[in-house]
């Protein structure tokens, strides 16, 4: 190895692998000046390790927990503390704009005229636009001698076509 | 309580990365009204209390340095020693280890914010890589390659202090 990659495992000796720590070790038999690059490191590992050894502490502890507790308390009188995720800005921001799309899109769609439509290997339908969809269904709704509630109309195949029949004879009159 | 368990290990952090007692209390401060704001979102899987509490630590001390730009800082000579408290036991023994500490710090502080967050974090408050890594938002290599560049800078500064101090001391 040369002495330039050498050089970084000197100065990251303690997160080294074992066969690193080996390369390492080989490699300074021979090379004097990666040797003497060693002996200093290790000799300001000690110099680190020993001021680290000195803690600072604040000194006045208890008056910085008091301004600490003081600070919180004000904090909590201005802002309530976040709940949860639903609280984020982001997630709201989010929610609102897909609202927002989702309105426009309803809207649009009830411009679009109604659409026939025929899914691979399906049965033909005709896609109705959510104007006429909501006035049929409210139609619906109205007609007290019926049976099939609006919602069984809008899931049940046969009431949707019938719906579609009407629309049919009403645009040829 | 959480604040007084706590706030020794912040203020150490702070203190180390900032040279400076007075603006180290600001950052603590600070530090524990952002854990109180977010004190609901902390899960137990994103790692131990005192893992977060390094990252907003280290996010609170980056922000520090941002802002110094902005205002005058204050000198740190003000960090007295006298101010701090040792665990070592022995005057002499205390002593020594005072005059390294500011010689260390005072090393560390010419380096970048970054490599000095990643010096103090691995080898003045002793913390694992990956807990480094966690901390600062880094990768494992990230925090190698800084700890290389860091240590290396630091050991040149403290090489030349020493000498600089036996050869006074003659």
């Amino acid at each position: 190895m040369k002495c330039r990659e050498i050089r970084q495992f000197i100065y990251t000796y303690p997160e080294l692998s074992d066969s690193d720590k080996l390369l390492l070790e080989d490699h300074v038999v021979d090379c004097e000046s990666c040797r003497a690059l060693l002996t200093g490191m290790r000799q300001s590992r000690v110099w680190i390790e020993r001021a680290a050894s000195f803690s600072p502490e604040p000194v006045h502890a208890a008056k910085l927990t008091g301004n600490i507790i003081r600070s919180i308390t004000e904090q909590r009188a201005h802002y309530p503390q976040s709940r949860s995720w639903q609280d984020n800005p982001v997630f709201r921001l989010v929610m609102a704009t897909c609202s927002f799309v989702l309105i426009v899109v309803f809207a649009a769609q009830q411009r679009v005229p109604d659409t026939p439509y025929k899914p691979a290997g399906g049965r033909s339908v005709v896609l109705l636009n959510t104007s006429t969809m909501l006035r049929e269904l409210r139609e619906q709704t109205s007609r007290k001698d019926e049976s099939d509630s609006w919602y069984v109309c809008a899931t049940q195949e046969y009431c949707n076509l019938a719906i579609v029949q009407k629309i049919k004879t009403r645009n040829l009159q | 309580m959480l604040v007084e368990a706590h706030q020794n290990l912040v203020y150490a952090v702070a203190v180390r990365f900032v040279r400076n007692a007075a603006d180290a209390e600001d950052i603590t401060q600070d530090v524990f009204i952002r854990l109180w704001r977010n004190l609901s979102s902390y899960r137990e899987e994103q790692g131990k209390l005192s893992t977060w509490l390094y990252k907003i630590t280290t996010n609170c001390c980056l922000d520090f340095e941002r802002s110094v730009g902005r205002r005058a800082r204050r000198q740190w000579t003000d960090l007295d020693h006298a101010q701090m408290l040792s665990v070592v036991t022995g005057p002499d023994r205390e002593l020594e280890a005072r005059e390294l500490h500011q010689a260390v710090l005072e090393a560390a502080g010419a380096l970048p914010a970054k490599q000095r967050l990643v010096f103090i974090l691995r080898d003045m408050e002793g913390l694992n890589p990956d807990e480094v890594a966690l901390a600062l938002d880094m990768s494992k290599a990230q925090v190698k390659s800084n700890l290389f560049h860091a240590r290396e800078k630091v050991g040149v500064m403290l090489t030349h202090f020493f000498k600089q101090t036996k050869s006074r001391l003659k």
